[in-house]
């Protein structure tokens, strides 16, 4: 089972001055949804991020957030990612987080939130799902 | 209702008034990054550093009433670019503890050479950029 759904489409705003549009793609894989954020991730889109990891959460699904598609992300966009990451220990689920390289990285570094998040280099290689050894 | 915002020399003023005061946020973030970006200063630290300084103001700056101002001041110095975000709400004393990790003035700090600020009778954050080669030399993953 596997499929991308509309979200990203709804969710990119018109390219404006000093804009960028921001996008979520949803992937589902058996156990595990990845979710493929792009654009800026800051205060102004953290509750749409928010908003699309509550509800894969609700799925029960582990959780792979592929970050290398975002062009920037500040602190209210990290408080959405370690915030999923602590409910998704608290109940038991995993969330990988795949940053790649540039600004997301770099925040990463400078807050050393890679302490406690499961951060990974290549979502194929690093992180198969629990589920039959399917990849995210 | 759009926001009130303008240019005036290297100033920017966006004004804060819901729903559209995060739309103000990211240009006026938008602005002081451009305009490192042609004084050898590091781009990317200033865009966070900025962003950081505004988010602070919009969640904390006027948590209550119709809002306010949020300004953006940057100007070049010989050895730096200086950045200020200045509001007229209610100072650090009175901040509320709204949401976010804690840390937007800890990534501040990190990221500009010098860092002043002044929180009574509103909140002033005046962040001074060293100009360079832009390179970052902060800690990195291992």
């Amino acid at each position: 089972v596997s499929g991308t759904d509309e979200a990203d489409a709804l969710l990119r705003g018109p390219p404006d001055e000093g804009y960028r549009g921001f996008g979520i793609t949803r992937t589902m894989v058996p156990g595990a949804l990845r979710l493929k954020l792009t654009g800026e991730l800051d205060l102004e889109n953290a509750p749409i991020a928010e908003h699309h990891i509550r509800r894969a959460e609700e799925e029960a699904l582990d959780l792979a957030l592929d970050l290398r598609g975002l062009t920037f992300m500040d602190a209210a966009g990290l408080g959405v990612v370690i915030g999923a990451d602590r409910r998704a220990r608290g109940a038991g689920r995993r969330v990988v987080v795949c940053v790649g390289s540039g600004c997301v990285r770099r925040l990463i570094e400078l807050t050393r939130a890679e302490r406690s998040l499961e951060i990974v280099d290549d979502l194929d290689r690093d992180a198969p799902s629990r589920n039959g050894g399917s990849l995210w | 209702m759009m926001p009130a915002y303008g240019m005036a020399g290297h100033s920017a003023v966006c004004r804060h008034e819901e729903p559209v005061a995060v739309t103000a946020h990211r240009a006026a973030r938008a602005r002081p990054p451009r305009f490192a970006a042609d004084h050898a200063v590091d781009h990317d630290g200033v865009a966070l550093a900025v962003s950081e300084a505004v988010t602070n103001a919009v969640v904390h700056a006027y948590p209550d009433g119709p809002g306010g101002q949020v300004r953006i001041h940057v100007s070049v110095e010989p050895l730096a670019l200086l950045v200020i975000v200045s509001d007229d709400g209610q100072g650090l004393a009175a901040r509320s503890r709204r949401g976010g990790l804690g840390v937007g003035l800890v990534l501040i700090a990190r990221l500009c050479s010098s860092l002043e600020i002044d929180g009574a009778g509103g909140t002033r954050v005046a962040m001074r950029f060293s100009r360079g080669d832009g390179a970052y030399a902060g800690p990195r993953l291992v």
